[in-house]
């Protein structure tokens, strides 16, 4: 097909003669019935398709008479200029020609052109008059006229005004049925697109990974688009020294660093944070020529807040190397926007619990650090008893509470006279009595937030025995909460094997014996078991290693970067 | 083998020129329906492979038309996709009619309902009456 300049043009208008084509022979029938010969011609003069009495004749005349040929292809370009043409062949020649223009919208696409022969044509002196005019053997001819249908002038008349409104009719309802199948497709389009926005809105949970819903996310745009793939990079919180993180689908050939590259390349140089950048040929240019072997075209959507900048979605390269629409780039464009302030949801969320671990961490840390001999134990005191929780078969987020729990299990000590909490040697009676009161001063001071209430009894309960003879209540048996035999029992372990002001820390071996030992008196039984069920060698070996991270004192730096965004 | 006929009910007539140009366009011959009734004169009459049909109608709703189907012999066991306008409920009754295969909620996704249809005539036996 010739360049019309534009695909839209080209697309419109071979759909416009395919439709046309289609409906041509239904529309022709009548007339064919009627005696004439009719044809269909595209926007370039070409005969598509014809139908009508005797087609042979007028196929037999076209090909073996270029003038002919010449003659109707003259009168259907001028049916181009907007108008129907209804004229003689020639001057008296008894032909009648009519030719009405296909048009879409303004623009003439084509042309139906009808011939009929009077009465007159039939003459001995016209036929041959025209078999001369137009070069073609008056014999050859003059056998296949005489099975001709014949016409009154007046009847081609009458029939040339009705054909022009019938071809004008049948135009105009192809056309229209064009343009609803065309309404159509994009209303599909619409539908998908709705329908994704509905589901990825309804999807965005602040409990899932970001990760996954933008996987799911570019998984949908690429089966929407005509976007060959699709990456999105996410910048990490500041206070971590990570790497960015990046999100793949599609057919691209890049490496996560390559896309990394590209982002932040694109990020340094888009004028506005916050503006999309579409760049449709990368090819030639410079700056991208490092990434010349797998990018062809792309389309950079920042993910920004208040004019920062955080992360990026990226649209790598279009099919047929075309470029990229503008309904796409909207379309995907609202995704950002949508994606944007739930990413920034689950940062805030993600950043507030790295706040509040870390301030727990500080603050456990300032009342181990008082005795250089309990100095890490309520963190792995936490550690032990996660361990044990999920050995009790505590689904995942319980088992954290049990982490916190063991990590506040000792918080009450910081209303003990530091007297009694730092003595070297044996306590005297009323100094233990006094050392006792640590577990209901820590579930007081925790009294006052809701958001732990749950852990409570861990730092309540957790020097309870199952014997009864525990403190502060004495309760027995399974009367002790869960968090508080867990807590105990992790406490018990670790208060074994490290070193104390009265005495070494015990190896493993004796600890555990020292746990069997205590099984059904002073500790659970059914934790005792699971907890010993393991190779605790092993398990006391992770839990050093454990201990010996988190008096990092990276942490305590970490937590004055998340109070502001200053240091 | 002759073209797979689906049966598209709905009031809306956009909502039909849009199933209607993606199902064709995969290669299945369409039949359209605007009430109840007609839809299931039509059904009675070509015996589609499948049903699409919207659930408010008029004349007679996408519900009792699936009852009704299902309560001959000839049309019974052909499956039936339903559509409802967003937040509409149906009892658990309802939904459970047996020809009914799916509930798709508007709006809906054209490429989702062209994957179940491709699933549900993919699992029904060829049919072995001609229509009439």
């Amino acid at each position: 097909m010739k360049e019309t300049g534009g695909k839209a043009i080209s697309t419109a208008t071979a759909n416009a003669c395919q439709t046309i084509l289609a409906g041509f022979p239904q529309w022709a029938e009548p007339w064919s019935r009627l005696g004439l010969w009719v044809s269909l011609w595209d926007e370039h003069i070409e005969l598509i398709e014809h139908t009508g009495p005797a087609g042979a004749f007028w196929k037999a005349l076209i090909h073996h008479s270029d003038r002919f040929r010449n003659r109707l292809c003259q009168i259907a370009r001028q049916s181009q200029q907007g108008a129907p043409v209804v004229c003689d062949l020639d001057p008296l020649g008894g032909m009648q020609v009519i030719a009405t223009p296909i048009k879409l919208r303004n623009r003439a696409a084509g042309c139906l052109l009808a011939c009929g022969l009077s009465d007159a044509f039939f003459d001995e002196e016209t036929f041959a008059r025209f078999c001369d005019t137009y070069r073609i053997d008056r014999a050859v001819f003059a056998r296949i006229a005489a099975t001709l249908p014949r016409h009154h002038q007046h009847q081609l008349e009458a029939y040339a005004s009705i054909m022009v409104h019938h071809a004008g009719a049948f135009n105009a309802a192809e056309l229209a049925q064009g343009e609803i199948n065309d309404l159509s497709s994009q209303l599909a389009r619409s539908y998908e697109e709705l329908n994704l926005l509905y589901r990825v809105s309804a999807g965005m949970s602040v409990y899932k990974k970001p990760a996954y819903h933008l996987e799911q996310l570019c998984e949908e745009l690429l089966s929407i688009t005509a976007v060959k793939g699709f990456a999105v990079v996410l910048e990490p919180p500041r206070y971590l020294a990570t790497k960015p993180s990046v999100v793949r689908v599609g057919s691209v050939d890049a490496t996560p660093e390559d896309i990394v590259r590209l982002y932040q390349q694109v990020r340094d140089r888009t004028p506005n944070a916050g503006q999309a950048v579409v760049v449709d040929r990368t090819h030639g240019d410079p700056a991208f020529a490092w990434a010349a072997s797998w990018l062809k075209q792309f389309a950079f959507y920042p993910l920004a807040k208040n004019e920062q900048v955080f992360g990026g979605i990226l649209a790598l390269n279009h099919s047929d190397d075309s470029q990229f629409d503008s309904y796409e780039i909207q379309f995907v464009a609202a995704l950002a926007e949508r994606s944007t302030a739930f990413i920034e949801n689950v940062q805030l969320y993600d950043d507030l619990e790295h706040l509040f671990t870390g301030l727990l961490h500080a603050l456990v840390s300032s009342i181990d650090a008082k005795d250089p001999y309990t100095c890490g134990h309520s963190q792995r005191v936490a550690w032990l008893g996660r361990n044990i929780a999920t050995l009790a078969g505590l689904p995942e987020a319980k088992c954290q509470r049990v982490y916190l729990s063991g990590l506040m299990h000792d918080v009450g000590k910081i209303g003990i006279a530091e007297s009694v909490l730092c003595k070297t040697g044996r306590l005297t009676q009323d100094e233990f009595t006094e050392m006792k009161r640590h577990p209901e001063i820590g579930a007081h001071i925790l009294k006052g937030v809701p958001q732990v209430a749950d852990i409570i009894p861990g730092i309540r309960h957790h020097h309870e025995r199952m014997d009864g003879k525990g403190y502060p209540a004495g309760l027995a048996g399974n009367e002790i909460p869960l968090l508080g035999r867990i807590i105990g029992l992790a406490d018990c372990y670790d208060a074994m094997t490290t070193n104390r002001t009265y005495r070494k820390a015990r190896p493993v071996q004796m600890a555990v014996a020292e746990i069997r030992r205590c099984s059904g008196t002073q500790l659970d039984p059914e934790l005792a078991h699971l907890f010993l069920a393991q190779d605790v060698q092993a398990v006391h070996r992770e839990l050093t290693e454990f201990g010996n991270q988190s008096t990092n004192p990276q942490l305590e730096i970490n937590i004055g970067a998340s109070l502001g965004h200053t240091i | 083998m002759s073209a797979r006929t689906i049966l598209i009910a709905d009031d809306e007539t956009h909502i039909l020129n849009v199933l209607t140009i993606k199902l064709q366009n995969a290669g299945y011959r369409v039949i359209t329906a605007q009430d109840g009734e007609e839809a299931h004169r039509l059904a009675c009459e070509h015996l589609p492979e499948l049903i699409i049909t919207d659930y408010q109608m008029p004349l007679l709703s996408g519900l009792e038309l699936c009852s009704r189907l299902r309560s001959s012999p000839a049309t019974k066991d052909i499956p039936a996709i339903l559509l409802t306008a967003r937040g509409f409920s149906m009892s658990q009754h309802e939904k459970t009619q047996d020809n009914i295969r799916e509930v798709v909620t508007k709006p809906f996704s054209p490429r989702e309902i062209l994957a179940l249809a491709d699933r549900l005539i993919a699992q029904e036996p060829a049919a072995t009456t001609i229509p009439g």
